[in-house]
């Protein structure tokens, strides 16, 4: 276990820079779209997710992963588990583009926590799909697989409209919380949970026999 | 003798390259000279030794284990210079020591800090802007800091100035004086090996030509210089590889005794060097200048 907090905090070291820019970024971006703050939710997670396995494959350096002590699988279970730091990280910035709103007099309402954690689920669904073609693509596919993840993050504001058109049940309970919609949402997150876990079977099986 | 990397029967294709069931044991205590021109199949034996590239036949032992969960944990006892940098450039000497030395139960920062100053290594600089010599060294500089028994070297001479290449095969030699320290080097300039190498081998297209004591071949190979009068299709027969020019012929032969008997004063009989046993070799009778 302790290895994996050393891959990941490799990870951070990785993408320190970046998260200097999400600064300008957000303070950007939150002032134009501010009444939508809870879209950033997923933003800043991916991109760090996305730049964290993009330097991996950059100038050889699964390979000096692989020189390591360490089992392959330890090092594809690190990647999993740097989700939840990326989603934490996330979703703090999402409570501080939420306070700024909120001191700017933009929100007058309690934060949309349903929506958040909806977003944060689709933040894991999303890695679930990037992470095994992330492993399989390998450093050739990798720029055809960020490009098409970065366009459906951009997109997501669109796409999480439509699917609440789609289920209202889903909407109903992002504004009502209601207890009626617990089932759906323990399904959801058990469903959600199944997938990252697959995803990792998958990934771990593709990376172990891949040649570096 | 005990091994510590031992490969039975490995095989592996790629499109235009094929090793064919190598069989190889790197003997614990010694350094070993792994030689070969480029595209042999030195670096892919290598990545396989690593755990990088995986066999599609045959298998690979690690200090006589086969199980990749104890595999993967042997790597620690190892020290790998690889031939390009497998660092991350954006990261500074500094940062990238702190990244990789936590994984290291043996790591040893006193050492570190010694080679880290002998090599002139500058802490805050960025991997993306050293030398590839300052490359080798930083990593030369790890794998000498977690107390790897075995070092394995895939062309660290490559891209160095020849007064630390002399101080590397220095300091090799300084290293190999502890008779549990083991170390592989692949290279394609043999005149490194001429100078530290306890054993050979020589590997040309996927195939292992020969792995002896350096000692042994020069009791084995001869390098016989003559007129073209001597050469005959008969005499041709005796060489690995045969060289003519205007002046003469150059020829290796195995069996030095028996050749050296048979040309007694007609030519001069030689002992060749590694650099001539891999050029006649790799190039077969077929070589005329």
């Amino acid at each position: 276990m302790s290895s994996a907090f050393y891959l990941i905090r490799k990870d951070f070291v990785l993408i320190k820079r970046m998260l200097l820019l999400f600064i300008p970024y957000y303070m950007i971006m939150g002032y134009t779209v501010m009444d939508q703050y809870t879209m950033f939710t997923l933003f800043p997670a991916m991109l760090l997710l996305i730049n964290g396995c993009t330097l991996d494959v950059q100038q050889n350096n699964q390979r000096f992963l692989v020189s390591l002590p360490l089992q392959r699988q330890d090092i594809v279970r690190a990647k999993y588990l740097a989700l939840f730091p990326y989603a934490l990280l996330s979703f703090c910035c999402t409570l501080v583009l939420y306070a700024a709103a909120f001191a700017l007099g933009k929100i007058d309402t309690p934060p949309a926590w349903r929506e958040i954690a909806l977003m944060l689920l689709l933040f894991l669904v999303l890695a679930s799909l990037y992470l095994p073609l992330h492993y399989w693509l390998g450093q050739k596919g990798t720029q055809i697989v960020n490009f098409i993840f970065i366009m459906l993050i951009m997109l997501n504001v669109s796409a999480f409209n439509k699917l609440l058109e789609w289920f209202p049940a889903a909407g109903e309970w992002i504004a009502t919380g209601s207890a009626d919609h617990v089932l759906p949402v323990i399904l959801l997150i058990l469903a959600c949970m199944i997938l990252i876990y697959a995803s990792y079977l998958i990934s771990s099986r593709i990376f172990i026999k891949k040649d570096i | 003798m005990s091994h510590c990397i031992e490969m039975k029967q490995i095989s592996k294709d790629y499109d235009r390259f094929q090793l064919h069931q190598v069989n190889l044991g790197i003997q614990e205590g010694y350094i070993t000279g792994l030689i070969g021109p480029n595209g042999a199949g030195k670096t892919t034996l290598i990545r396989m030794m690593m755990g990088m590239v995986h066999p599609d036949k045959g298998e690979v032992k690690l200090f006589g284990e086969e199980d990749q969960l104890k595999l993967s944990r042997n790597k620690a006892r190892i020290g790998y210079v690889s031939d390009e940098n497998i660092y991350y450039e954006q990261l500074t000497v500094k940062q990238m020591k702190k990244v990789l030395a936590p994984f290291y139960d043996r790591w040893d920062e006193d050492t570190y800090q010694k080679y880290e100053a002998q090599f002139k290594l500058p802490p805050g600089k960025k991997i993306k802007d050293l030398s590839k010599g300052m490359k080798i060294k930083f990593s030369l500089a790890v794998a000498l800091s977690h107390g790897a028994d075995l070092l394995i070297m895939d062309e660290p001479t490559s891209g160095l100035d020849p007064v630390f290449r002399r101080e590397l095969l220095d300091l090799l030699s300084e290293h190999i004086q502890d008779e549990r320290k083991t170390i592989l080097f692949s290279t394609h300039n043999t005149t490194d090996l001429d100078r530290i190498a306890d054993y050979i081998v020589f590997i040309n297209d996927g195939r292992i030509i020969f792995h002896e004591m350096k000692e042994a071949l020069a009791e084995q190979y001869v390098l016989v210089k003559g007129g073209k009068e001597l050469l005959d299709r008969d005499v041709r027969r005796m060489f690995v590889g045969v060289r003519e020019n205007a002046h003469g012929f150059e020829g290796l032969a195995k069996e030095r005794s028996d050749v050296e008997r048979f040309f007694q004063d007609n030519a001069i009989c030689e002992t060749p060097t590694l650099e001539e046993i891999m050029y006649f070799t790799v190039k077969g009778s077929a070589v005329h200048v």
